[in-house]
């Protein structure tokens, strides 16, 4: 692209005014080569040609505008309920509620023996193994540290990591303890049985 | 129309009223500027139907845009570059959906740029009449051969009467790469005209059938 081809465009869309443009004129008056070049051009640029615009349609601003207040009432709604619109309290009270409702959740969930959650329907089973459920939970380690020193009858038995690993039955270890599990099944089972047994009698008078 | 300063056009107080949250403010926008938008949609477009609506999207994307503007020069430039940046990607959308609808390239040329190419025109004689559908077709045509960078610049040069300095403004870019676009598309328009002079020439019939659409 040269100098000259520029200069020829600036004259033909009037960027070239004043001394430039007169010295270019001169210069297209002397050179025939140059003067076919700009004639040229400039049937190629007045060959260019669209049709008149279509006037603007009836009612278009007022759709327009009506199409913005909808745009506007829809970015209304949702920035009412954004977050960043909520003061400062709001946006703290409600983090530390879910943090408080996390911490909660894990605590209580990590606390609540799964025995215990079982027999939640036959009280009497819970009095039964109420001895026997919280040490199954507790980690030897919390189990030592904190709570007082137990007699050994108190004390359940602790499955060690080894034990779970290897497949060995803890409830014949050397000590001689019975299995905590199968005890509080068992008892279930029977307090289930009674009940029903019990629920028979008084109703028709005969076992099922 | 050249480097004014922002306070001179009132478009910019219109935008800060609206972006402060009063709607109406912007109507004075779209009154101001809804013809000129109407008809560089047109002329990118070749469809009044389509600028139409994609007049509308212009405004709702300045609309949006409102409280994000900096007052720079005048507000119709503003408008214009997201007028011409709207019309490039609806053009180029256009051409994706036909390409992927396995028309082939001349239809694609041909079609892109005069889906419904039937203006109406005042002219009391038929021949001149017919004589101006079969340049503003074939300008039409000339202009979808275009890259899409050289074809903003000529539309904006030729049809819209803009200096090089408002060109650069509206496109973001400098008056030099204005000029070298416009330049190039000279070039490239001189070069298919021989072609279309010869191809006329040999199917005369066919642009006479076409005028008459």
């Amino acid at each position: 692209m040269n100098t000259t081809e520029l200069e020829l465009m600036r004259l033909l869309h009037g960027e070239l005014t004043g001394e430039p443009a007169r010295r270019l004129r001169e210069r297209l008056e002397r050179d025939p080569a140059l003067a076919e070049t700009y004639d040229r051009l400039r049937r190629s640029w007045e060959s260019l040609a669209l049709p008149p615009a279509a006037p603007v349609p009836p009612g278009f601003s007022q759709r327009t505008m009506a199409r913005i207040r909808v745009e506007r009432a829809s970015r209304g709604v949702s920035w009412s309920l954004s977050w960043n619109n909520a003061p400062v309290w709001v946006r703290a009270t409600a983090a530390a509620a879910l943090v408080a409702g996390t911490v909660l959740g894990i605590g209580v969930g990590g606390r609540i023996p799964v025995a215990q959650i079982a027999v939640t329907a036959t009280p009497d089973v819970v009095q039964e193994t109420s001895a026997i459920s919280p040490s199954q939970e507790t980690p030897p380690q919390v189990a030592e540290s904190s709570q007082a020193p137990q007699t050994p009858q108190e004390t359940a038995p602790q499955v060690t990591p080894a034990q779970e690993s290897s497949g060995a039955d803890p409830g014949n270890d050397s000590d001689g303890m019975v299995d905590d599990i199968d005890l509080v099944d068992d008892t279930l089972a029977a307090s289930y049985w009674d009940a029903l047994e019990a629920e028979s009698t008084e109703s028709d008078g005969a076992l099922p | 129309m050249r480097n004014e300063p922002a306070s001179v056009d009132p478009g910019w107080d219109a935008l800060a009223r609206t972006a402060a949250g009063d709607v109406g403010a912007f109507s004075i926008i779209v009154e101001a500027h809804q013809e000129r938008l109407i008809r560089l949609c047109e002329r990118m477009l070749g469809d009044a139907d389509e600028a139409r609506d994609a007049a509308q999207d212009v405004f709702l994307k300045a609309y949006r845009k409102a409280g994000d503007v900096q007052p720079q020069g005048q507000v119709y430039t503003w408008l214009y570059r997201i007028a011409v940046n709207h019309c490039l990607n609806k053009l180029r959308r256009r051409k994706l959906v036909r390409f992927l609808r396995f028309e082939t390239g001349s239809t694609v040329a041909d079609a892109a740029e005069s889906p419904i190419f039937d203006p109406p025109d005042s002219r009391a004689d038929p021949s001149e009449a017919l004589e101006a559908r079969q340049r503003w077709l074939a300008t039409r045509k000339t202009i979808a051969k275009l890259p899409d960078n050289q074809k903003a610049v000529l539309i904006l040069a030729r049809f819209e009467g803009l200096s090089y300095r408002q060109i650069a403004e509206v496109l973001g870019i400098t008056e030099g790469a204005v000029e070298s676009r416009l330049v190039r598309a000279m070039r490239r328009i001189e070069a298919i005209e021989p072609r279309k002079g010869a191809q006329e020439k040999g199917g005369s019939r066919v642009s006479g059938t076409e005028g008459k659409r």
